[in-house]
């Protein structure tokens, strides 16, 4: 059984999952409204066609832009940031349902560890659509010339070391599952 | 592939830790050095200054602020170094024997301690930061907490596997 502490710990973690889920459903609703308004908006053009003045957006995202982003640039990354939050999102889900297994006694559920394996994947897919969207701007740009000044995708393996982190777990999970049926059985 | 054993995942994540050991080692050291030449930094120049041809005429002057920036990013790195040497000890256990040892929950929860104090120095620093003007960010995100407390739940996770591991062992 889980002790106490641990009990609390895990309680206060859930408080925590369930402020960020409602941060990330914000997010998540918010970046494809700018991305669809972001032609609407009435944007100061700047110096060249191409410059806008972010004031009006910002207003709406006040969180994603910076100044001085041109409007491809603004619809880029509020699909990057969907689908950032998207898979934040059904992270954080499944870090739910696992949360309520440890504190009913049942960490080593078989459950957990393919809920993790699923959350590992949902990273891997949010990672891929996201090389894929830089790809596509590289693409844009080169092609039709469309300029997404301001909108820096920064390609590190910092995420890389977090998903292979997740799969480890999530195997620790089953191993542990393992163990646990079998000592259920001899018992 | 597989996640555990020898030449899985978790060999792939120990030897991209054991390149960020290096980097953080450097930044380290680097910082250390900092810290401790600094200070002394309007010495050396004036001893220096006019010997032999050399003259200096930058401003040689380092304030409390900056000497606070660079203890801030020493601390920062020392908590890094420190979590990193934990992963580390954690993922040899996955490579060459069981991950279900109660040093695994002991090396979770001192990295959850190691995590909330540098979230502090993050806070104590901010605060220095006013007093004496450096440009040091807080930079605290809930996603920094919600990592905290997961490494908390972890270690009881693994103290718990430990037992049932223990248990298993005694019943074989």
């Amino acid at each position: 059984m889980v002790k106490k502490t641990a009990k609390s710990t895990v309680s206060t973690l859930s408080t925590l999952v369930v402020a960020t889920k409602w941060t990330l459903w914000f997010i998540f609703v918010s970046a494809p409204l700018t991305a669809i308004g972001a032609p609407f908006f009435p944007l100061r053009v700047g110096p060249s066609p191409s410059d806008v003045d972010a004031e009006g957006p910002t207003f709406f995202i006040g969180l994603m832009l910076d100044e001085g982003m041109t409007r491809p640039a603004i619809i880029l990354e509020a699909t990057i940031i969907m689908v950032m939050a998207g898979a934040a999102l059904f992270g954080l889900h499944h870090l739910r349902c696992i949360l309520k297994n440890i504190s009913s006694g049942a960490a080593f559920a078989r459950e957990n560890g393919l809920r993790l394996r699923k959350v590992g994947y949902a990273a891997v897919a949010a990672q891929v659509a996201i090389y894929g969207l830089w790809l596509v701007s590289v693409i844009l740009q080169a092609a039709v010339g469309l300029d997404f000044e301001g909108r820096v995708i920064v390609l590190t393996p910092m995420p890389w070391v977090g998903i292979l982190g997740i799969f480890v777990l999530s195997t620790i999970f089953l191993e542990g599952a393992q163990i646990k049926e079998e000592q259920d059985l001899t018992v | 592939m597989r996640a555990i054993g020898k030449g899985s995942l978790a060999s792939l994540l120990a030897m991209g830790l054991h390149f960020t050991r290096i980097i953080i080692w450097v930044g380290f050291v680097g910082l250390a050095i900092a810290m401790m030449v600094v200070p002394f930094i309007p010495l050396i120049v004036s001893a220096v200054d006019g010997v032999a041809n050399v003259d200096i005429d930058a401003d040689s002057g380092v304030d409390a602020g900056e000497f606070l920036e660079i203890a801030h990013h020493f601390v920062t790195f020392g908590v890094m170094l420190f979590v990193v040497n934990r992963l580390l000890e954690i993922l040899k256990t996955l490579r060459f024997g069981s991950p279900f040892v109660k040093e695994n929950a002991d090396r979770f929860r001192g990295l959850g301690y190691a995590l909330l104090i540098g979230e502090g120095a993050k806070f104590a620093f901010g605060f220095l930061s006013l007093i004496f003007s450096a440009d040091v960010e807080i930079n605290s995100t809930i996603i920094s907490w919600l990592a905290i407390i997961a490494v908390f739940v972890l270690s009881e996770v693994f103290r718990e596997g430990a037992r049932m591991k223990e248990e298993q062992d005694l019943t074989v």
